[in-house]
């Protein structure tokens, strides 16, 4: 028993260490390396022709707000159709809706009573009523600035690029300490995290809003699974292992409103730990099969799968040291490294330990948040039960072979 | 790089002796507080230390049974009030460890560790995390641009603020086990051993990154933006 689970350390602290490296060469990459631009300073007479789909359920709140930041954008509005999708609304989504299709002509609303609710469906049935080159998808509590459009779009000059992801920055960060803990997720995730990723032609992730991809390949690949709860990471590895690239415009930023509350936070965890363990399951074989992928490509798409499962890994350490100490029989250097991995490991999202987040920090120029790092010790336990939650949950559905029902995160508030 | 050699390099010849030094302070202190101790010689790697043996209070079968009770009791008050999530899931995972604790005591009939194997566990522990803060601080630090003067500041600092709050910590340990026994023994290595050496060592490294990042703010010219 002693044996077992001091090899069971050992193996735990040689996948810690390969998260360490890995991370480690994601901030040299953004701090030290050559950075890869974008395509935002390709000017084109003929760009591509935009649907805009935000799928909505129950979104009075937003509704409107996201609406007249996409009208308000600089990109040429006879090339663009927005199609806000009603999922069964039962306030008063419905209502605004009407009020701005009377309006513009080009927002072109759907409404669905009919069928099962979530976002998924409500995507597959905005692209069966698209009829533009290029979706670009925002949740509805998302702003996005007036030439972000035009930056998106840009990408798919490139006849290899399938997909474009831009960055996601909170406004509500200084709501509470759960709201500036996630906006230091957010900034690591995209400032050094997915540029990295561009850079080192790795995976950068389609992330489901703030992002596009062409229409007609994701119709090709039949749309979007009603049975995935993350769509966007279900389609990224779709594209990646058929040859297609995703680009990621890490100026094109673009404003959503994180959770306030820690139970609302719960929920998103938990399904996003949820989807994204169901994508493993799914991409893990087609992955490693891929002739599109070389074997950097394909250990870090490994990688970027298993992220939901480290919290749980680390705390399996944890009770491996706890059982461990209970039989005289701790080993130091083990209890040691633990240690390390736990107390930089806490943060939230990709679970980028704090070299990484105080990289991103560093590099937008953010001061005093800088401070909460330590603070990120004390969520280690909720973040592992979250994510651990979250990981049964899809356990369960692939054994029970469940249908999925799509939880929406809880809106509190309207502009920045 | 060099720099960081030194330091493990200084390390690995004082940190015997700061260790012993640290043994002896604490044992006059835990005297101090009527707790009867003194260092026992013993090795640990290259290193020759000195544990502090002290007196600890045992645990009868009674007892264990009203924490096990209680620590399940506080597991569902917890449930029930429903506290802020991460304070909630933290003190439950201590009651758990607690009640783990228990059982086990009750199941077996002894600790995994004596006085004695805890303090020499500690010790070791904490002489290792001494071993162990330059290369972690410095290999980080050396993904910033930090100058190798503020590295080996802060390589210092930190080692600095462990010997201390090991210092501290080794006293606090060895009282509460001579006063309540062996069943918070798991809970205080593993909930305030070397998890809270590292989660403030983060903190140091916060308050440099602030600096450096005032520092460069003043440079704008360094940076390309993409």
């Amino acid at each position: 028993m002693v044996v077992v689970l001091k090899l069971w350390l050992v193996v735990i602290i040689a996948i810690m260490i390969v998260y360490a490296i890995r991370h480690a060469i994601f901030t040299i990459s953004r701090l030290a390396g050559r950075q890869r631009p974008y395509y935002q300073d390709i000017v084109d007479g003929r760009m591509p022709t935009l649907s805009v789909l935000i799928p909505m359920h129950n979104e009075q709140v937003v509704a409107a707000s996201v609406l007249d930041a996409v009208l308000a954008s600089d990109y040429p509005m006879e090339r663009i159709e927005v199609i806000p999708i009603d999922d069964h609304s039962v306030d008063g989504t419905t209502a605004i809706l009407k009020r701005y299709a009377a309006a513009h002509a080009n927002v072109r609303p759907l409404y669905r009573q009919n069928g099962s609710r979530g976002k998924s469906n409500a995507l597959n049935a905005g692209l069966a009523a698209a009829v533009n080159e290029v979706v670009i998808v925002f949740d509805a509590d998302y702003l996005p600035a007036r030439d972000l459009l035009r930056q998106l779009a840009n990408a798919f000059i490139d006849p290899e690029v399938g997909a474009v992801m831009g960055r996601v920055v909170p406004f509500n960060c200084d709501r509470n300490f759960l709201t500036r803990v996630l906006s230091m997720e957010r900034t690591g995730g995209y400032q050094v995290d997915q540029q990295a990723r561009y850079n080192l032609d790795l995976l950068p992730q389609y992330g489901g809003t703030v992002g596009g991809f062409r229409r007609e390949i994701a119709a090709l690949l039949g749309g979007f699974d009603p049975n995935q709860l993350a769509e966007d990471t279900d389609l990224t590895y779709k594209l990646f292992t058929r040859g297609w690239r995703v680009a990621y415009a890490n100026r094109a930023e673009c404003y959503e409103q994180v959770p306030e509350t820690w139970a609302a936070r719960f929920r998103q965890l938990r399904r996003w730990a949820r989807g994204h363990n169901l994508v493993f399951v799914r991409h893990a074989l087609p992955l490693l099969r891929s002739d599109y992928l070389n074997a950097t490509q394909k250990i870090e798409g490994m990688l970027l799968l298993l992220v939901y499962a480290i919290p749980l890994l680390l705390l399996s350490g944890f009770v491996a040291c706890a059982a461990l100490f209970l039989m005289g029989a701790m080993p130091i250097w083990g209890a040691a490294w633990i240690g390390i991995f736990v107390v930089t490991y806490n943060a939230f999202g990709n679970f980028a330990p704090v070299y990484e987040i105080g990289a991103a920090e560093v590099l937008d120029g953010m001061h005093q948040r800088m401070y909460l790092l330590p603070y990120l010790f004390f969520v280690y336990m909720y973040n592992t039960w979250t994510t651990a939650t979250g990981l049964i949950d899809a356990l369960g559905d692939v054994l029970r072979r469940r249908a999925l029902t799509w939880e929406k995160t809880e809106r509190t508030a309207v502009r920045p | 790089m060099i720099v960081l050699l030194v330091i493990e390099i200084g390390v690995v010849i004082f940190a015997a002796p700061v260790a012993n030094g640290v043994a002896r302070f604490v044992a006059a202190a835990l005297n101090t507080s009527g707790v009867a101790s003194a260092p026992q010689g013993d090795r640990y790697l290259i290193f020759s230390i000195a544990p502090v043996a002290a007196p600890m209070a045992s645990n009868g079968y009674e007892t264990l049974a009203i924490w096990l009770a209680c620590g399940v009791v506080g597991i569902i008050v917890l449930a029930l009030l429903r506290p802020a999530l991460p304070l909630r899931y933290f003190l439950i995972s201590n009651l758990t460890l607690l009640v783990a604790s228990a059982a086990y005591l009750i199941i077996v009939g002894h600790p995994g560790y004596d006085q004695w194997q805890f303090s020499r566990l500690y010790l070791t522990t904490m002489l290792t995390v001494w071993l162990v803060v330059p290369v972690v601080v410095g290999l980080v630090c050396s993904l910033f641009p930090f100058t190798t003067v503020e590295t080996a500041v802060m390589i210092l600092i930190a080692l600095a603020y462990d010997v201390l709050l090991g210092a501290a910590r080794y006293a606090t340990f060895l009282w509460v086990l001579a006063k309540t026994g062996p069943l918070l023994m798991s809970n205080l290595y593993l909930f305030f051993g070397p998890l809270l050496d590292f989660a403030l060592i983060v903190g140091l490294f916060a308050a440099a990154l602030v600096r450096l990042s005032k520092k460069l703010d003043k440079h704008s010219e360094d940076w390309v933006w993409l």
